[in-house]
C-alpha cells in the first residue's frame, strides 16, 4: 500500500511525540488531542515545536500553536508552511 | 558551512579577545557594536586571513526593532547561530541613595533586559542547532559591591536568566551557562589610582588581574564540545578573588 506525505507526517510526529514522553510508539490518530488525549504538557510543546522544525523545517510561531489542538490541526499547519515554501 | 557564532557587544576589549579568540580558531563570528566603530576596523585588519570569517552588525540592543532588524538579516542570510554570547554591558556607578530609578533601568536595559529580547528572538533557532549560549555576568553579580546596586542586579539577574533558560531548554539539547570575571584588564580599569590596584593584585589569590583573554578562553570551552555535560553552570573567572 502506498503511503501519503500525510500519513508519512503522522508517523513522523507520533515517532517525536514518543520519543518526547519517553513512551512506546503509538500511531495517533489525526482527531487526537495533543493535550487531553496525548497528554502534553508545555514543557512538551516547547520540545515539540523544536523538533518540528528540526524534522520539517518549518517554524510555527508561539501564537499559531494556541490553534494547534490535534494531530490533524498540526499536520494542516505544517502542509500550509511546506506549500508557501514551495 | 553557513554557521556562525554571534557575540553581542563585540567591541569593547573583552569582545574583540573573544572574536579573535573565536575566528582565530576557525570559527564564523557574526558580532555586534553599538558606537564603537574603530574596533570594528582594528577586527577588519586583524581579521584578514585569519580561518573564520567575521561580520560586523550595528545594533543598540536597547531597541527592539534593531533586534528585529539583526534576526531579518540573519534569516536573508540563511546564517545559522550556533551559539550566541551576550558579552555588552554598561556602568553607572551611584551610591544607592543616590541612584534614580531611570539610573537603575538604564543599566538593567542594556545589561539584562537587551538579553532578554534576544534570546527572545534566538533561542529557538539556537535550540533547533542545539547550540550553546553564554552570558559574560560578573563577580559583582555573586556579592555586593558599594556604588553597584544597578550593575550587580542585572550580573545577578543574568545568572538567573542562565539558570532557568539552562533548565528549561536541557531536553532539547541547548546549553545555556555563565562566565564571571572578577577584575579584568580593560579601559574600565585604568580610572583605578596605582595604589588602590596593587592592593586588589593583593587580594587576588593567583596574585595578577585577569586579561581579556582569560574570559575568551572560558567562551570558547563553553561554546565548544569540550563542555558538553555543561549547563546552568556559572564560571568564576577571578583569579580565586571570591575565594576569600
Amino acid at each position: 500500500m502506498k503511503t501519503t506525505n500525510r500519513e508519512t507526517d503522522r508517523n513522523e510526529i507520533s515517532s517525536i511525540i514518543a520519543e518526547i514522553l519517553e513512551e512506546e510508539f503509538v500511531l495517533f490518530e489525526e482527531n487526537a488531542r495533543l493535550v487531553e488525549d496525548i497528554g502534553l504538557d508545555s514543557m512538551g510543546f516547547l520540545e515539540l515545536a523544536i523538533q518540528i522544525q528540526r524534522s520539517f523545517g518549518t517554524i510555527i510561531p508561539n501564537e499559531e500553536w494556541k490553534s494547534i489542538i490535534t494531530i490533524q490541526d498540526l499536520l494542516d499547519t505544517i502542509e500550509k508552511k511546506q506549500q508557501k515554501d514551495e | 558551512m553557513n554557521d556562525y557564532d554571534l557575540i553581542i557587544g563585540g567591541s569593547s576589549e573583552i569582545g574583540l579577545s573573544i572574536i579573535k579568540k573565536l575566528a582565530g580558531n576557525g570559527r564564523n563570528v557574526l558580532y555586534t557594536y553599538h558606537h564603537n566603530a574603530s574596533a570594528v576596523t582594528e577586527i577588519e585588519a586583524w581579521a584578514n586571513g585569519k580561518p573564520g570569517r567575521t561580520i560586523a552588525i550595528k545594533i543598540d540592543i536597547r531597541s527592539a526593532q534593531d533586534v528585529e532588524c539583526l534576526v531579518s538579516y540573519i534569516a536573508s542570510k540563511k546564517i545559522r547561530i550556533s551559539s550566541l554570547v551576550y558579552n555588552t554591558g554598561l556602568t553607572n556607578d551611584k551610591l544607592f541613595r543616590m541612584m534614580s530609578e531611570e539610573d537603575f533601568n538604564s543599566v538593567m536595559d542594556v545589561n539584562l533586559y537587551g538579553c532578554f529580547r534576544i534570546c527572545k528572538a534566538l533561542i529557538d533557532n539556537l535550540a533547533v542547532q542545539r547550540g550553546s549560549i553564554v552570558f559574560i555576568s560578573s563577580v559583582s553579580g555573586m556579592t555586593g559591591k558599594i556604588g553597584q546596586v544597578n550593575y550587580s542586579c542585572s550580573k545577578a539577574g543574568l545568572i538567573a536568566l542562565c539558570r532557568n533558560l539552562a533548565l528549561e531548554y536541557a531536553s532539547v539539547g541547548l546549553r545555556v551557562n555563565c562566565i564571571a570575571p572578577g577584575f579584568i584588564k580593560t579601559k574600565m580599569l585604568d580610572k583605578i589610582p596605582e595604589e588602590n590596584m596593587k592592593i586588589m593584585k593583593k587580594n587576588i589569590p593567583l596574585k595578577r588581574i585577569g586579561s581579556p583573554s582569560d574570559v575568551a578562553n572560558a567562551v570558547y570551552f563553553l561554546i565548544s564540545e569540550e563542555s558538553s555535560y555543561m549547563t546552568g553552570q556559572t564560571l568564576i573567572v577571578d583569579g580565586g578573588l571570591l575565594m576569600r
